[in-house]
């Protein structure tokens, strides 16, 4: 079999000629990828976390041991030893008698509902504009980095406050809110990304055949983009429940008697010194899931950068 | 000069060498048994493709491998010392004092942060010099690397200085202690033929002086002529063969070295000649254990015994060995291409199809007018290959791309078939646009990829001719096919073939919308010298079959000489000599293209005597005045050339020349003192 790069008299090309690299090389980009973030540690005990939350977030009280609403015991007081951790009660009672276990478990709900809508708007509003920001340069380029800078240099959540006190808070306000804070941030990461393929010859190409812009950044640079937007999406999620939380403790966002973590951290956190469980568990709670998403993330860069 | 006080033992020694990567948990084997030694003062080359091995080589040496390499067997002996029993503590010192690395890319060597005073003086302070005398020392030996003014180079930092500047410094600090062992790899593959070849020239006097011991890493075959004594030709991690440079590029024993040869194109070789040979198939795959020979699956003349039996590394000449069952003939290693090209007849009373008229571009960077381009004018015909060349920063590219409408030109127009285009391409019709097309020098960056070769195809064809459906797939077949791709080939993404597949896809590309000419901007620079011939070959065969014309830019003189019809040779952006190619390539030529064709290293050996060029190419922001090259020219006649800029003459058919000799004058200086080989002994 003389498998030849450049056949003799230019004959019918043997399939041959092409197989050996290609064969070689069916690995893709991507399962390469998914292969190297399976191996990884942090990785693969991020994702348990986010799915343990996920799973408690969809089916809330049905698994667990009482509805996060129910008054398990009624008129005691925080001070009661039968409030303490037992168990019957493993996370305790709140001080109205509600079971913290459950309500801890339930509450990832409300905060899974929103979180990833808001990182959703933002990515989403972010990668268009740091697209065009990047694609086009000049002027266009330094009239709207000027403006996300200015948005950059206020605080999140002196934004989002201002925002919903004129609007009003409900789910999908939080999650615009959310999503125009998050929408600079975002641009500004596929803005240097965008940059560094634009300068690449397939750019140039498809100018050379009349590609029109739209079709440059959507068709062309977007897909090569995607890999920063992917890991900026998984940092913004965790940014984007530690913003709900926030916001929650701040009174934007759920009120009683919804399990949010940030809701159950307001309403107890002067009661601390005697009952430190109320606060403890919904705070590890933020913590756990706040980690786990930046586990992810931090191993998604690692295995897109490499 | 007085020999330092040297052992006897051998610079470098290695024996049974084996190397392992571990990719994905399994160790790969990459270097096989490699064994060869370099006596004191002696120079060796290793050659071979990417990906035979040969940078690891240089690693293990050092223990420099990646985490994931590992030495697996045999030995690494360095000025007698065996490097690979060191501890940390010995292996520094052993760096500090035997063994000194160049790498190619000078400006990833120097830390960008420090000024170069800082990093040259750290190497002389490691060894216990002051202050003042690590100063000292650095200025002496910057002048021994002919760096003109040393106190000020000390103190700039290392972006500040051209590529072939830094490359000096790096030389400098690896010389600076005197070692046993110089391993340079891939000196200078970044730099212009001008430059490397003062660098080139640089390291040999050095290597003469203070008889250091040299490798040299190298994919050139002319530089390891011009450098070293014997030659080592690696594959897949084997040394198939090894020998006195002259056995090894005269009388080559093992098939890969005679395919090796027979690709580049040398002597003066140009397409008439007919077409180039290549090595078929590809390198056997990371790690791939071979019961035989590892050359097998490339070799015509291989044997059922060359799949079953490894062959001996035997003795063949006089201190010549080869890896081969049959190297008595393996001179005779029949060709893998056909000898015939097809060639394209230019009819040059025609019309010429691309009339190009005092083309200009400035481009303004930081307030500074930068003249890229400086009115130039140039005609080319149906069917024809017009060769640019120059070194970097002389505009080629700049041409090219006012041409494709890419770059807005500043003055002058560009007219095909008599027809004036609009100068930018939004302003260019359909047809405009998929008349001129380009293939860029790195396929990596001009294929997307993140799309399948039918898409890259597709587009082209919907958004040039308009074709699409069924219709569209039947030519994107067509087209994959007559790059010499199977029609699986279009499933595929860019990262699943390889370079020189990937290459195909761009020059396919490139066809798709039936162009008039296409600029080929470098295109065979980034690949191996097999994969070359085969490109260099499709494009001559592609031009014969749809008479399509080429604009071919590359710094390689000898692909240039091979495939143009008529060369461009431009400085600073001007047009310093066009004509035939052989022609410019003969006298009488300008004193600048007798300048960068004597800078090539040929593997054929030197068949004039090098014209050295002072300094490097001036900024185009702050051109000299009177004829550009005055600042540089060895042929210089006086005040003439510094105040007036002489006229494009005519010196007889079609040959133009931009100088103030007049032409009989350059025929003179520029005959050559012995009548030169006219073609080298093996056609």
């Amino acid at each position: 079999m003389s498998s030849s790069d450049d056949i003799v008299g230019a004959s019918p090309v043997t399939v041959g000629a092409v197989a050996p690299a290609m064969r070689n090389r069916r690995r893709t980009e991507r399962r390469e990828l998914i292969a190297l973030l399976l191996r990884s540690p942090a990785f693969m005990i991020g994702m348990v976390v986010i799915l343990f939350w996920t799973v408690c977030g969809i089916f809330g009280d049905r698994i667990t041991p009482y509805r996060h609403d129910e008054i398990v015991v009624e008129g005691g007081n925080l001070l009661d030893p039968s409030f303490r951790p037992s168990w019957e009660h493993p996370f305790g009672l709140d001080n109205l008698g509600r079971d913290v276990f459950s309500r801890v478990l339930s509450g990832a709900g409300p905060i899974l509902a929103v979180a990833p809508l808001a990182t959703v708007i933002g990515v989403v509003c972010g990668s268009i504009l740091g697209l065009i920001t990047g694609y086009f340069g000049g002027t266009v380029d330094n009239v709207v980095s000027r403006l996300i800078d200015a948005v950059l240099a206020l605080p999140l959540i002196i934004i989002a406050i201002g925002v919903l006190q004129s609007t009003g808070t409900s789910a999908l306000s939080l999650a615009l809110v959310i999503g125009f804070v998050f929408t600079p941030i975002v641009a500004r990461t596929v803005r240097s990304a965008v940059l560094g393929e634009r300068s690449l010859d397939y750019v140039q190409a498809a100018k050379l055949r009349g590609e029109r812009a739209p079709y440059i950044m959507f068709a062309e640079i977007l897909p090569n983009v995607m890999g920063p937007i992917i890991v900026e999406a998984t940092v913004r999620l965790g940014y984007a429940v530690f913003a709900l939380v926030t916001l929650a403790f701040l009174g934007f966002g759920e009120v009683d008697p919804s399990p949010d973590w940030g809701v159950q951290i307001q309403e107890h956190y002067s009661y601390i010194d005697q009952a430190w469980w109320t606060v403890l568990w919904p705070a590890l709670a933020i913590a756990s899931l706040v980690v786990a998403l930046n586990l992810v993330a931090d191993s998604m860069q690692q295995a897109v950068e490499s | 000069m007085t020999t330092p006080e040297r052992s006897r033992e051998p610079a470098l020694e290695l024996r049974d060498l084996d190397v392992a990567y571990t990719v994905r948990g399994k160790p790969r084997q990459v270097i096989h048994g490699l064994s060869f030694e370099i006596p004191q003062g002696h120079s060796y080359g290793l050659v071979g493709e990417s990906g035979c091995g040969k940078s690891t080589v240089a690693l293990a040496t050092v223990r420099y491998l990646p985490r994931n390499g590992q030495v697996q067997g045999g030995s690494v002996r360095i000025g007698g010392v065996d490097a690979l029993a060191l501890n940390a503590q010995g292996l520094r010192e052993l760096r500090r004092d035997k063994v000194s690395m160049v790498y190619q890319n000078p400006g990833a060597a120097l830390n960008p942060t420090l000024r170069v005073g800082r990093q040259l003086g750290e190497v002389f302070a490691l060894r216990g010099a002051s202050r003042d005398e690590a100063r000292e020392r650095s200025i002496g030996a910057l002048r021994e690397v002919q760096i003109a003014d040393p106190e000020s180079v000390l103190r700039r930092y290392p972006h500040q200085l051209s590529g072939g500047m830094q490359q000096r410094i790096v030389i400098a600090m690896a010389l600076a202690t005197d070692p046993q062992l110089l391993i340079l790899d891939e000196p200078t593959t970044g730099l212009d033929a001008t430059v490397e070849a003062e660098v080139l020239d640089l390291i040999s006097n050095l290597k003469e002086k203070h008889h250091t011991a040299t490798l040299l890493i190298s994919h050139n075959l002319g530089i390891v002529r011009k450098m070293c004594d014997r030659i080592g030709v690696l594959y897949a991690g084997e040394l198939v063969e090894d020998g006195d440079v002259a056995q090894i590029l005269g009388e080559p024993r093992h098939p890969y070295t005679v395919g090796l040869l027979r690709c580049i194109p040398r002597a003066g070789r140009r397409k008439d000649d007919g077409r180039l040979d290549t090595i078929p198939g590809f390198l056997p795959e990371l790690g791939e254990e071979q019961p035989g020979c590892v050359f097998v699956d490339r070799c015509a003349l291989a044997q059922d015994v060359c799949r079953t039996t490894k062959p001996e590394f035997a003795l063949v000449g006089d201190g010549h060995h080869s890896k081969c069952h049959f190297h008595e003939i393996a001179e005779s290693l029949p060709r893998a291409t056909d000898e015939r090209a097809a060639l394209t007849v230019v009819d040059r009373t025609a019309e010429p199809l691309l009339q190009v008229t005092d083309l200009a571009k400035t481009f303004t960077q930081d307030g500074v007018a930068v003249h890229a381009l400086a009115g130039v004018s140039a005609i080319l015909h149906e069917g024809e290959t017009l060769g640019l060349v120059g070194e970097s920063g002389s505009g080629k590219t700049t041409f090219a791309r006012t041409l494709l409408g890419i770059v807005d030109p500043t003055r002058g127009e560009v007219a095909l078939d008599g027809r004036r285009l609009p100068p930018t391409l939004a302003a260019r019709t359909a047809s405009d646009i998929a008349a001129l097309q380009i293939v860029f020098q790195n396929p990596d960056s001009a294929l997307n990829r993140r799309h399948t070769v039918r898409r890259l195809l597709n587009r082209s064809l919907k958004k040039l001719i308009n074709l699409t459906g069924a219709a569209a797939d039947a030519r994107s077949e067509e087209l994959i096919s007559s790059v010499r791709l199977p029609p699986r080939a279009l499933t595929a993404r860019p990262q699943q073939l390889s370079g020189g597949q990937k290459q195909r896809v761009a020059i396919a590309r490139a066809f798709a919308g039936e162009p008039r000419l296409i600029v080929c901007d470098e295109p065979t620079s980034a690949l191996d010298v097999s994969v070359q011939a085969a490109i260099l070959n499709l494009l001559v065969d592609l031009q014969s079959d749809r008479r399509t014309s080429y604009v071919f830019i590359s710094h390689d003189l000898g692909v240039v000489r091979y495939l143009a019809d008529r060369i461009a040779v431009l400085y600073l952006g001007r047009l310093m000599e066009l004509g035939y190619s052989a022609d410019v390539f003969g006298p009488p030529h300008h004193p600048y293209s007798e300048a960068l064709l004597s800078a090539v290293p040929s593997i054929d050996g030197e068949l004039r005597e090098r014209i050295v060029l002072a300094g490097e190419i001036p900024s185009a922001s702050n051109v000299p005045s009177g004829c550009a090259f005055q600042t540089r020219c060895p042929r210089k006649i006086g005040a003439i050339c510094e105040t007036e800029e002489p006229p494009l003459a005519n010196v007889g058919g079609d040959h133009l020349i931009r100088c103030h000799i007049p032409v009989e004058e350059l025929r003179r200086l520029q005959a050559p003192a012995a009548p030169p080989a006219v073609d080298s002994s093996h056609a």
